[in-house]
């Protein structure tokens, strides 16, 4: 096993850790059982409650003609959900009505100190015509776990799928006809109560809006190019890396105008002295290569230090590669050096990001900033030309799951 | 300078487009609409809290990619309406700044030092990849805001006009990238004390809890480096702490306590009297304003050493238990100069917490308080010292 293991064993958290963790821990999500017992809107919003306003003819949108060619998040479906909330009264009526602009205290927190946070899911509508969503309730559980971290109020998954669902029905039209497209699903929560200490919000508001994406890939797969330079971080331990709070990405559209100046299209975000691979863009990173010992093995970096978000799609990919068991799968820290030693002696065949968005997205190349050169090397990744289809054989089960053409267990919800 | 009302400008026809600027906002291009309606107070200073009173008007400025800047206005305040996809809500591209205008007691309204916060606006929006604006300009605007709402300049010196300009990213798309429309726009609060200084500020510091990183924008007022730190509060709150004080890396530097920086009054392990804050080019910590005015009168008062540079946390503990410790104060425009009397420690080594008593409150040199006074004397024009006193002519 090779040595960097044990310098990134996880951190065990001390008594002093534990007792402070403890008083985090009192703010932990509601469980599901709780929500069913009473009605409480102190824990949660009610699909019974919802209230809908339908759109008058007018304010109803021509669809595309060719949902194909659509961009992500430029074209936006008939209606949006909103649900309020006050620290006092809790949760008010979750509405759905046409989607319109929305009326934002100057003072709200959202506008100055990031008091946000976002999930990014789809619905697909399958060779069999039914719209299905993938896996929501993963999304669902982050978006809990992430309103917790940013002292933003929780709710109850299911009602929010519920929810959910009633829009989908709304907009099913809104949902293509093909199956390279989907639904995007942009389920945001935002604090906007107007007073400008930093604190937390004693008012909020939950908020969906749709839109249909087109292919990711119309002309087949395209490898990106990676800035990898370790002057730029991500994430930090103690910060908030894990969490889709609105806060990690700000600082990132900078970095990634960087990247676009040297021909690159995403950055490969690198933590530490040992420079470790983390994320690459808003994706997991995965790698496909034979190891030190010989073995075959997919590996992604662990999620015990904070510095990643744990993807949905990360997740399904680590369950059907376990399932698949032609490899080894393995989460473990994964540095720079690592992968150019692997590169030299051709043991790494395949290196792609994995998201919601593409699903996976194959790496080409690296452009490399070495700290101690201070000079940029070009990595050639062949994942391109691997003759083990492994970010295939992913690509096809994924898609093939989401449009209804295999059935895996418990993955998909019907509408 | 032209000012006319926005009815006046529709019926003269004017396309708004024709008076886009590229290189910032003119204040000569500024469009006024008086608020009819006026905002009740309560008249105790000490209900006012901070940012929960607002004024009448507000700035509110429109930049297009393709057009530039719009004419700034300067509206009624009311809500923003704001498409549901904005990147602002999103992906926290946002910044700020914060400011203080104070009436004097000659009846003059002065502003604090504002070239400075429109510099540091200005850095930010470069990270932030928003649009740059010009210092002047924006400094007209402001002079002008607080003009049309003179009257809500608190006539004390207990309470004072808090001025937050803001920027963020308005566009329709939620691809992550730069914002091809943006909004820039400014209000006042009025604001009472931010801290009940009588018995002290209590801070927790827990080396687990990180605010900002190398590589990272802690030292840009970015709304994202506040929205991780309202949990920690939370948690200091539950510790009976008033603030976090925030550790960076394995030897645990001192940086910055709340959304202040910190300042040491001590006796130095080279017997020194010294005054020390840890230094702004780790990246790590936000330039204050403040923070630089304390540098600037202390080195000018010329009473002890004064030092930018950084300290850990086992340096602090053990000047702490030799006494070495006399004073510990924060700085911020919000909070002026803060007295801190005690200091809640997580030492993980030795699985403790241990609670440090700052003698801030009882020392006798009562630095941080010589330095507040002074800062209020230039604040409310007790003092003149013009160069830091920006007069709004009224």
């Amino acid at each position: 096993m090779p040595a960097i293991l044990s310098r990134v064993a996880p951190r065990t958290f001390n008594l002093i850790g534990s007792r402070l963790m403890a008083s985090a821990a009192r703010l932990e999500t509601v469980p599901r059982e709780e929500i069913d017992k009473e009605y409480d809107r102190k824990k949660t919003f009610y699909h019974r409650d919802l209230e809908i306003q339908l759109a008058g003819p007018g304010q109803l949108k021509t669809k595309p003609l060719d949902p194909t060619k659509l961009k992500f998040g430029h074209t936006y479906a008939d209606y949006m959900m909103t649900c309020d909330w006050d620290a006092e009264r809790g949760w008010h009526h979750p509405k759905i009505e046409p989607i319109g602009e929305l009326k934002i205290h100057p003072g709200a927190k959202v506008l100055h100190y990031a008091s946000e946070l976002f999930e990014g899911m789809k619905a697909y509508r399958g060779v069999d015509n039914k719209i299905r969503m993938f896996r929501p309730e993963k999304n669902m559980a982050r978006m809990k776990r992430t309103a917790i971290r940013a002292a933003l109020p929780d709710f109850d998954s299911e009602e929010m799928i519920s929810v959910l669902t009633e829009m989908l029905r709304l907009d099913q039209e809104w949902v293509p006809a093909s199956d390279v497209c989907s639904l995007y699903m942009r389920p945001t929560l935002i604090g906007t109560d107007p007073t400008l200490g930093v604190g937390c919000a004693t008012e909020a508001k939950m908020f969906v809006i749709t839109g249909p994406v087109g292919a990711y890939y119309s002309t087949g797969f395209q490898p990106v190019s990676l800035l990898a330079d370790s002057r730029f971080i991500r994430a930090f331990p103690g910060g908030v890396g894990a969490y889709k709070m609105g806060c990690n990405y700000a600082p990132t559209i900078w970095v990634g105008k960087e990247a676009a100046s040297k021909n690159c299209q995403q950055v490969l975000w690198l933590y530490g002295e040992n420079e470790d691979l983390t994320e690459v863009g808003t994706m997991n990173i995965f790698l496909f290569w034979k190891n030190e010992e010989g073995d075959m093995e997919l590996i992604t970096p662990p999620l015990h230090r904070g510095l990643i978000l744990p993807g949905v799609t990360r997740d399904s990919l680590l369950e059907l590669g376990r399932e698949w068991g032609e490899y080894k799968v393995t989460e473990r820290t994964l540095n720079m050096q690592e992968v150019k030693k692997a590169l030299a002696e051709k043991r790494l065949y395949e290196m792609f990001g994995s998201g919601t968005a593409c699903v996976v997205s194959p790496v080409g190349k690296i452009l490399y900033h070495n700290k101690i050169t201070d000079e940029y090397e070009e990595l050639h990744i062949p994942t391109m030309v691997s003759k083990y289809g492994v970010m295939q054989k992913f690509y096809n089960t994924i898609n093939d799951i989401q449009y209804g053409r295999i059935i895996k267990d418990g993955w998909m919800r019907d509408i | 300078m032209q000012k006319v009302s926005l009815a006046l400008l529709k019926r003269r026809g004017f396309p708004s487009t024709s008076r886009c600027t590229h290189s910032s906002f003119q204040y000569a291009n500024l469009v006024v609409e008086r608020n009819t309606k006026k905002q009740r107070l309560p008249s105790d200073p000490d209900k006012l809290g901070f940012g929960r009173y607002f004024s009448n008007h507000m700035i509110d400025i429109d930049w297009d990619v393709k057009e530039g800047w719009f004419p700034p206005k300067i509206r009624p305040f009311q809500n923003f309406s704001i498409h549901p996809a904005a990147k602002a809500l999103h992906y926290a591209q946002q910044i700020f700044e914060g400011l203080k205008a104070y009436y004097g007691v000659d009846g003059k309204i002065r502003v604090f030092r504002p070239e400075l916060n429109m510099e540091r606006m200005r850095r930010t929006a470069r990270r932030a990849t928003l649009p740059d604006f010009n210092t002047r300009e924006a400094l007209l605007l402001i002079d002008e805001l607080i003009r049309v709402d003179a009257d809500m300049v608190p006539k004390t010196d207990q309470a004072s006009l808090y001025i937050r300009p803001m920027m963020f990213a308005t566009d329709q798309n939620l691809g992550i990238g730069e914002s091809s429309q943006v909004k820039w726009a400014c209000f006042t609060a009025i604001t009472g004390s931010y801290f009940n200084y009588d018995r002290g500020i209590r801070l927790l510091a827990d080396p687990e809890m990180v605010r900002s990183w190398k590589g990272g924008v802690g030292q840009y007022k970015m709304g994202c480096n506040y929205a991780p730190t309202i949990f920690v509060g939370k948690m200091a709150a539950m510790h009976g702490c008033d603030q976090a004080m925030w550790l960076s890396g394995e030897d645990r530097l001192v940086t910055e306590a709340g959304a202040m920086n910190l300042f040491m009054l001590w006796t130095n392990e080279e017997n020194e009297l010294e005054l020390i804050t840890p230094p702004t080019d780790s990246g790590l910590l936000l330039p204050g304003i403040t923070r630089q005015t304390v540098l600037e009168l202390a080195r000018e008062w010329d009473l002890m050493k004064v030092s930018e540079t950084n300290f850990t946390m086992s340096q602090l503990v053990r000047a702490v238990r030799e006494k070495r410790v006399h004073e510990f104060f924060v700085s911020g425009t919000a909070a002026n100069v803060g007295p801190v009397s005690e200091i809640l420690y997580c030492d993980k080594e030795r699985e403790i917490m241990e609670k440090l008593h700052i003698p801030t409150m009882s020392s006798n040199m009562q630095f941080h308080k010589r330095l507040h006074s002074t800062l209020s004397d230039i604040h409310y024009g007790r003092i003149e010292k013009k160069e830091w006193q920006r007069i709004v002519e009224l």
